[in-house]
């Protein structure tokens, strides 16, 4: 019981890292996506390498949004300043709320941006000269990542530095 | 500032002076020649005429050779690549010139040549690779592969599937024919190599018993010598190929100073490709040619000036309402570069559409620097796109992005003042960090500290290109005649926004019942029957979610502005973090290359987006056809202006 009563830290933790966790997961597979896509066309005419790679990073930042809220969630937790944090239960589940609205958005994102950036590589592989309407596809589900990303950080922001 | 207009030329000349009014005609660059085989389905058309036919496929070969050269050159005598095309510049005449066109064809038909003395030398090494492959099996037989059998003695070489049991096979052999011998000369995977020799006498029993282990024979025609021999002849020949191929090699790169002639040629040819297509649109008998096409208005003294020198007769009209001329926007040269936005959604109709350019100028930059609002932002985007269009010049579309990249990287500077960043916060972490300081540059508003403020902005500025949206409306209807269709339209949406107002301000909701009202009453004229109007009124009504929704859309702008701070900002935490000074400019310098790099093609997305959903929806009728004059498209060369 006691620890129940004391696991707020840990909650709090468990928020970060599931920001964190589900938004790497999410771009890894998204990431992986245009990349099995990439590599058919690139067998194909391995001269557009760095067109493919451009398409390929983009589901990408879902992961790294996912660190920025983790970093941000730790440092306002304190936990840069040397000294374990101590939180109550209800300070944790709010970084907890926080740290899922950018896990679970950035992960589904970013597999949908995969899908689309890997639709895009085949629209290179037949009209390369095409490809900026390929990108501005796949850019458009970034939008729905950068809300998460914000409404993530805002919500951390204005908890206050514990 | 508006939607060039178009005139339909038709024209009839001499047919011996096709080529020539061909020439001059490009030279123009303001008719675009169509398709005129369309008269051919009228039999009085088609009883005197007939399509006319043109030498494309020839210019297409010597344009294929000129590519071919061109490629070859990259791949033996590789320049340094640069992103950009620095464009030569060349006079009309030079571009023309008939004895340069002939030497780089020359130069193309010899590059030509060697590259397929390359292929014949790939081919035989192929071949040669192969046998060598054959022989190898073979090496520790010292004898002369083809001629082994004697008189009484029949020696033949031959494998069988490594599966089958050589044990088995020898049993076999000694007791059908005892006057055999079998060798077994070397194994691989798959198969065993053998020697076989056997007497005549014995050889029908032989066969039978090889039959039943697949046995299959190896037969070498053409080699004389022993298998280490050959193999060494074999190697003898692919050290010459080598040599040879290194000599045709070295022979393509020492042409490598005539790459800018062959990549002269190369513009030259599509320019007579280009005029050559256009000739098989044409219509002729003989001593005729029939041209039919779209002249813009813009170049129509210097047409008609052109046409003089020629014994034709021609005819300029208006189009009407049933043709579907093409579209050329008209624009000053300094907001011509946001033809890049309007391009990629799609050209206006040229009946009853409006030139986007100049009602989208102004709010895409703004737009674009309020979302990427950052002074060293800006400052970068603005140098990069300065610096490329100085330097190289680039044309076309690519033009157009640095070009609209200079305005963008300004408004961005600019919005950059408003919030006070400096690469986010890159001033208050460096000194607090570093100098123990707190410096902080000062900001009318601030982003992060105020999200509530900032989106009241953005909404605000959404409102007002929506109601400007629908002010192009209603000017458009009363261009066309139909004043009271755009009042109707637009105005009781008005009345319902005043309601709202006020009683946001007041409290009091009867101008939202006045608004209501004056849309039931207006939205459905166009329905039959009294109710039909008053039910496609009250369906209209339906449409306030659609106005939410296009104006909560502009929350994107709030949206994109905080996360370009915010994530600039946790780079620069992450980068002081450590407290040494190096990592902090190792981390600066690539997360802000990365901040930019995203933020760039998501912002550049966002501002066209809500030109084209929300800005456009109220008033814009796309679906214009591109005009594609016959003119100089180059990619090599820059032909510079000068009369002729």
């Amino acid at each position: 019981m006691e620890f129940l009563a004391n696991c707020g830290t840990q909650i709090g933790f468990l928020g970060a890292v599931l920001s964190v966790a589900l938004a790497c997961a999410g771009s890894g597979r998204g990431v992986g996506l245009v990349g099995e896509a990439a590599a058919g066309v690139l067998s194909e005419d391995p001269n557009k390498f760095s067109q493919c790679l451009i398409l390929q990073i983009i589901p990408g930042t879902q992961g790294l949004y996912g660190l920025v809220i983790w970093f941000f969630a730790m440092m306002k937790m304190g936990f840069f300043a040397g000294a374990m944090p101590n939180l109550t239960i209800a300070q944790g589940l709010g970084f907890l709320a926080a740290g899922l609205c950018m896990g679970i958005g950035g992960m589904i994102t970013a597999v949908a941006q995969g899908r689309c950036a890997a639709a895009g590589v085949a629209l290179i592989a037949k009209r390369p000269e095409e490809m900026s309407k390929g990108l501005i596809m796949a850019i458009m589900v970034e939008f729905y990542a950068i809300l998460c990303l914000l409404a993530s950080f805002l919500m951390i922001n204005s908890m206050g530095v514990v | 500032m508006a939607i060039v207009k178009m005139k339909r030329l038709r024209l009839i000349a001499l047919d011996q002076d096709r080529a020539a009014l061909l020439s001059r005609l490009q030279h123009l660059g303001c008719v675009e020649i169509g398709e005129a085989e369309g008269k051919l389905v009228d039999p009085e058309w088609a009883a005197l005429l007939r399509r006319d036919s043109s030498s494309s496929s020839e210019v297409k070969t010597q344009l294929a050779g000129v590519q071919h050269a061109l490629e070859a050159l990259r791949k033996y005598a590789p320049t340094k690549k640069s992103l950009f095309q620095k464009r030569s510049l060349m006079s009309e005449q030079a571009f023309l010139d008939a004895d340069a066109l002939a030497s780089s064809l020359q130069i193309a038909n010899t590059i030509g040549e060697t590259l397929a003395e390359l292929t014949r030398l790939n081919t035989r090494e192929n071949r040669l690779l192969n046998t060598k492959a054959g022989l190898l099996p073979w090496t520790s037989l010292h004898y002369p592969l083809n001629q082994l059998s004697t008189e009484h003695v029949r020696v033949t070489l031959g494998v069988c599937p490594a599966v089958v049991s050589l044990e088995a096979l020898t049993q076999a052999l000694s007791e059908a024919a005892p006057l055999s011998a079998l060798t077994p000369l070397s194994q691989d995977r798959d198969q065993h190599y053998l020697l076989l020799m056997y007497h005549l006498s014995e050889s029908e029993a032989v066969d039978e018993v090889l039959k039943s282990f697949a046995f299959s024979n190896t037969q070498f025609k053409d080699l004389t010598g022993t298998a280490a021999d050959e193999i060494q002849r074999i190697d003898r020949e692919l050290a010459d190929i080598a040599t040879q191929r290194e000599a045709a090699e070295a022979h393509i790169a020492s042409f490598a100073e005539n790459r800018s002639a062959l990549q002269h040629s190369f513009d030259r040819l599509t320019q007579d490709l280009s005029r050559e297509t256009a000739c098989e649109h044409l219509l002729t008998n003989g001593t005729i040619v029939f041209l039919e096409g779209w002249a813009a208005a813009t170049g129509l003294d210097r047409l008609e000036q052109e046409l003089t020198g020629f014994s034709c007769a021609y005819a300029l009209e208006d189009p009407t309402l049933e043709e579907t001329p093409p579209t050329l926007l008209k624009n000053p040269k300094w907001m011509s570069c946001i033809n890049m936005v309007t391009e990629m959604y799609s050209l206006p109709k040229y009946h009853g559409g409006i030139d986007p350019n100049p009602l989208i100028f102004g709010f895409y930059i703004i737009f674009f620097g309020f979302m990427f609002a950052d002074i060293g932002y800006g400052i970068i985007l603005m140098a990069i796109s300065l610096l490329i269009t100085n330097k190289y010049h680039p044309k076309n579309t690519m033009g157009y992005m640095f070009h609209l990249g200079i305005y963008l990287g300004f408004s961005a500077m600019i919005f950059g003042f408003v919030t006070g960043s400096f690469f986010g916060d890159a001033i208050p972490v460096f000194s607090s960090t570093f100098l123990g300081k707190d410096i902080a540059l000062p900001y009318l508003l601030n982003p992060l500290s105020n999200p509530m403020t900032v989106l009241v902005f953005a909404i605000c500025m959404g409102i007002v290109q929506l109601i400007f949206g629908q002010c192009v409306y209603i000017y458009m209807k009363f261009r066309d005649g139909d004043p009271w269709e755009g009042i109707l339209k637009v105005v009781p949406w008005w009345i319902l926004f005043a309601g709202i107002a006020i009683m946001a301000l007041k409290g009091t909701a009867a101008g939202i019942w006045v608004g209501v009202v004056a849309l039931i009453l207006t939205q459905g004229r166009h329905k039959k029957g009294i109710l039909g109007k008053l039910m496609g009124g009250v369906a209209s009504l339906y449409d306030v979610t659609a106005w939410l929704s296009d104006v909560l859309s502009y929350s994107r702008l709030m949206a994109l502005m905080l996360s370009g701070s915010v994530i600039a900002s946790v780079m620069n935490i992450l980068g002081a973090l450590p407290g040494n000074i190096i990592v902090f400019m190792v981390v600066f310098v690539l997360g802000h290359v990365f901040n930019i790099g995203v933020n760039i093609i998501g912002t550049y997305v966002h501002a066209a987006r809500l030109q084209y959903l929300e800005f456009f929806g109220k008033f814009y009728e796309e679906g214009g056809i591109p005009f594609r004059p016959l003119s100089y498209r180059t990619k090599f060369i820059d032909i510079t202006e000068e009369e002729t």
